[in-house]
This record gives C-alpha cells, structure tokens and sequence, in this order.
C-alpha cells in the first residue's frame, strides 16, 4: 500500500505544471468581465484533470518504473490520482458554484454543474455526479486514448472516432444517439443513472487501460 | 533462477535470436557478452519482462514472464535511463518509497562511495554520473535479478573501478543473479563469476570465469604439430599466418612439446576467438 501511495503522491507532484496552467487560466477569467455572460471560474478547474493524464501516462509512469515500482504499482496509483483529482476538481467547483458564482452580480454566470442539472439532487449528490464524470469522462477516458497510442490500432481508433463523430454530426438520427448518449453520462438530473452508467463506463476504461498496460513495451 | 526455454525474437523479418535457451540455477554476478547488434538488450528487457519473446518461455523463480507481468523480481537498467529532473537525494528516496524491498542505506553508502552530492539534480549530471545513478537503484532494489544494461558507460577508470568493488560488495551482502553487459572484457573479468556470450542470435557459451581460466588456450606451431596436438579438442578458432597455425581451443591442454607454444587465452582473445566471423561465417 505505501508504494501506491508513493505511486499517487509522485503522479500528483508531477503535475505541478498542469496546476499552474490551471490556476493561471482561472486567474484569466477571473479578471476578464468583458462579456454579460460567462463561465463560472470553478469550471475552469476542469482542465487539471484533462492535463493529468497526459503527464502521468507520458511522463510520471515510464519514470517510476525506471525507480523501480512495480507496473502494478503504477496502474493502481495512475487511477487512484485520477480519483483524487476528480473529488479535489469536483470539490472547488462545487464550492465556486454555492458560494462564488453568485458573488459575480454583473454578468450571468453558468456553470456545468447547474447545465447538467446535477444541482437538482443537492449539493453532496451533485459533488459526486461531477466527481464521477470527471473521473470517467475527462481522466480515464484520456488515460485510455493516450496509452493506445503505442498500438498501431490506436491510430486506427483515432481515426474511427473522429470518422463517426464528424459522420454522425450532419444525420440526425446519428446526432440524437450521441445526444442521448452525453445526455445519460452527463446531462442527466437522474443521479442513480448518471453516476451509475459513468461508474460501468469507468470500470470499462480502467479494464482497457490493464489490458494496454500489459500489452505495451515499456 | 532464471530459466529461458527456447525463445525466438522477431523484429519482422529479422530474427534478433531463435531457440535460445539458459539456465542460471546459481546466484552470482554473470557478465553477458556479445558484438553489436548480437541482442544482449533484447534479451535483457526480455528477461525484464520489458518485451514479449516470439516462442518461448522466460521465468524467473518459477514465475513466467512476460509484458503482461504486473510484478515481477527484477530490476532492470537500461542505458539513458530517464529519470525525473529531481535531487538526487530525492530521487533516490521516491525510489526507495516505491519499491519495499529497497536498501536505502546501501544507496546511501554507494551514493558517498561515488561522490554524487546528492542536492545535485539528475539533468545536470554527466552521463557517467547518470549511469551511476541508475546503477545506485538498481543494485539497491534488493530484487532477486539485476540486470544492468552497459552500466559503465561513460565512466573514468576510477569510476569503473570503483564500480567493480562496489558490485561485489553488493553481491556479498545480498546474493542474488546480476546479469552485466559490457564491452570492457579485462575488467569487468575481476568482478564476474560466470559468463555467457551470445552470438547471431544463440548462447555460444555459458560457464564459469573459472573454466575460461583453466581451459581456453591457444597452440602455434607448424600447421601438422598443431593439428596433431589438438586433435579432439573442442576448437573455438584458428589463424594461420605464414605456415604457421595457431589453434584456439577450450579444453585440456595438449602436452607441452618443444613443438608447440601452448600460453593461456586472456578472456578478451577467448571472446574474439569465440565470436570472431569472417565474410559472415566463421
């Protein structure tokens, strides 16, 4: 267990740059307030948890195994940041929707958690609605498209996925499945369906991404 | 134990080695000679669980393994090892906080032993001291193989010497299978117990130091003398300059003749000897 630990704390410490990417850009839109409508400063937050994978996957993991961690070690640890990244994330944006966003009385302010009507089932509820789509959504799902780059399918995948969305776009049947697809993991007031399909979802990443891990040369 | 049962590596069309197989029952410190290209690497990260093998089965202790491997015994270093920009104090504790069985205190022995101070961080070493760095962690990881991939590279004399003790004491305090690469053969000759030499893809050879000692000769005389006294013997060589042969052979000596000059092979000669390949064919 203290090697997970050390694991996670590593990956975190890692990512000071994609912290301070994070912390400058919502210095940024704190300080602009040209427009009567804006996005709530706590969403910005969202971008540590895009960067994270990216520095674990590409930088942290190739580095801890060089130190001598297990690869075992290194994929409970990569999800277990990915967690607490998710419940950090999830907690500051939470907290910038009760308390900060109603501050700003000069421009509208929209934030996520209320676009997803995730603030319909209460703050804890939408703590972990958010919680788990981060975590789903925006970490493992990465995590899972970075790692399939070492494979010559994870091109092809690439390629499939940019394929059917571009394809999917202009017909509207196509359009209406993807619409009801995002409006089940994320655009979605019913908390049981929400956080349950985004859990089956990130059970289904964190799967691919062992089953990559044992496959990929290091 | 490390046991490697008839392991093919393909790379394409090209086969780095085919039907390689050894068996390592004994700890001790083995030096795995082999020219450029010969596939000391891939193997070593095939030992390492690093690559997959075509054919074939690696196991260590009894345990198989293989990329799926999520833990395995062994620590492996590769030359250029990357590692995070930090202290080298520092990185030498992350190192010690993920891996349970790792000796801090050995690391921190080694670590004065070369002089690395240790507030200094990774990038702003030389390469020699980088190697050592690697070196450092894997020898004190404490795991029951240690592969270390041309780890004198970049290293003075000192450092290499240095280097050699250390490597001993190491293996003293804790015994176990360390598996060195290396092209400085006289050296790392003082430090190794065993040898393998691989060669276009095979194991051409796997005994003791002690047996390279005790039985790799070279016989010169007329070319009928020469052939008359080795006849039987294993040959792993022979020159013929002027008329005169000399023959290289692993095995008892021929009696001493007025004839002959029978002198013992250096490991240097006795690796060339072994590996030496002429238009392609030996």
């Amino acid at each position: 267990m203290s090697a997970i630990n050390a694991v996670v704390k590593r990956i975190l410490s890692s990512n000071r740059l994609s912290f301070i990417i994070t912390f400058v850009v919502v210095l940024c839109a704190v300080s602009s307030k040209d427009s009567s409508v804006a996005l709530s400063n706590g969403n910005y937050f969202w971008l540590a948890s895009l960067f994270i994978p990216f520095f674990s996957v590409l930088y942290a993991v190739p580095r801890l195994l060089h130190l001598g961690a297990e690869k075992r070690d290194c994929y409970i640890g990569s999800l277990c940041s990915y967690c607490v990244i998710a419940l950090v994330v999830s907690l500051l944006n939470t907290f910038v929707c009760l308390f900060i966003d109603s501050i700003n009385k000069s421009q509208t302010v929209i934030n996520l958690m209320n676009v997803c009507r995730w603030m319909e089932n209460g703050v804890i509820i939408a703590f972990l609605q958010q919680a788990v789509f981060l975590l789903l959504l925006l970490m493992l799902f990465i995590h899972v498209m970075i790692e399939l780059q070492y494979f010559w399918f994870g091109w092809l995948i690439d390629i499939l996925l940019v394929a059917g969305l571009s394809v999917s776009m202009p017909i509207a049947p196509l359009r209406s499945m993807v619409a009801s697809f995002f409006s089940i993991i994320m655009v979605n007031g019913n908390a049981i369906i929400q956080i349950s399909s985004c859990l089956i979802l990130s059970v289904l990443f964190a799967f691919i991404s062992l089953v990559l891990i044992k496959r990929k040369a290091f | 134990m490390v046991e490697i049962d008839g392991i093919a590596k393909c790379y394409g069309k090209t086969k780095v080695f085919q039907n390689l197989s050894l068996k390592i029952e004994e700890p001790g410190i083995y030096c795995l000679l082999g020219r450029n290209g010969a596939g000391k690497t891939t193997l070593m990260k095939a030992i390492a669980g690093y690559l997959d093998v075509s054919e074939g089965n690696i196991s260590i202790d009894g345990k198989r393994i293989s990329k799926a491997s999520m833990t395995t015994d062994v620590s492996y270093i590769e030359n250029y090892a990357k590692h995070f920009n930090l202290p080298i104090g520092r990185l030498l504790k992350i190192a010690a906080n993920v891996n349970e069985k790792y000796d801090e205190e050995a690391a921190k022995r080694m670590l004065e032993r070369f002089e690395l101070d240790s507030r200094k961080k990774y990038n702003q070493l030389s390469l020699g001291m980088k190697s050592m760095v690697s070196t450092i962690i894997s020898l004190a990881s404490c795991r029951s193989v240690i592969l270390l991939d041309e780890p004198v590279l970049g290293f003075d004399v000192i450092m290499r010497e240095e280097f050699y003790s250390m490597l001993e004491e190491s293996f003293r305090d804790y015994p176990r299978t360390i598996i060195i690469s290396t092209h400085i053969i006289e050296e790392i000759a003082k430090a190794v117990n065993g040898l393998i030499v691989l060669d276009e893809g095979r194991i051409k050879f796997f005994d003791t130091l002690q047996s390279v000692e005790s039985k790799a000769y070279s016989v010169s005389g007329l070319r009928k003398d020469v052939e008359e006294a080795t006849a039987g013997l294993r040959k792993i060589g022979e020159q013929d300059v002027g008329g005169l042969l000399s023959a290289y052979i692993f095995d008892n000596p021929p009696s001493p003749s007025e004839k002959l000059e029978i002198r013992k092979l250096s490991l240097q000669e006795f690796f060339i000897q072994l590996v030496r390949h002429k238009g392609g064919r030996k």
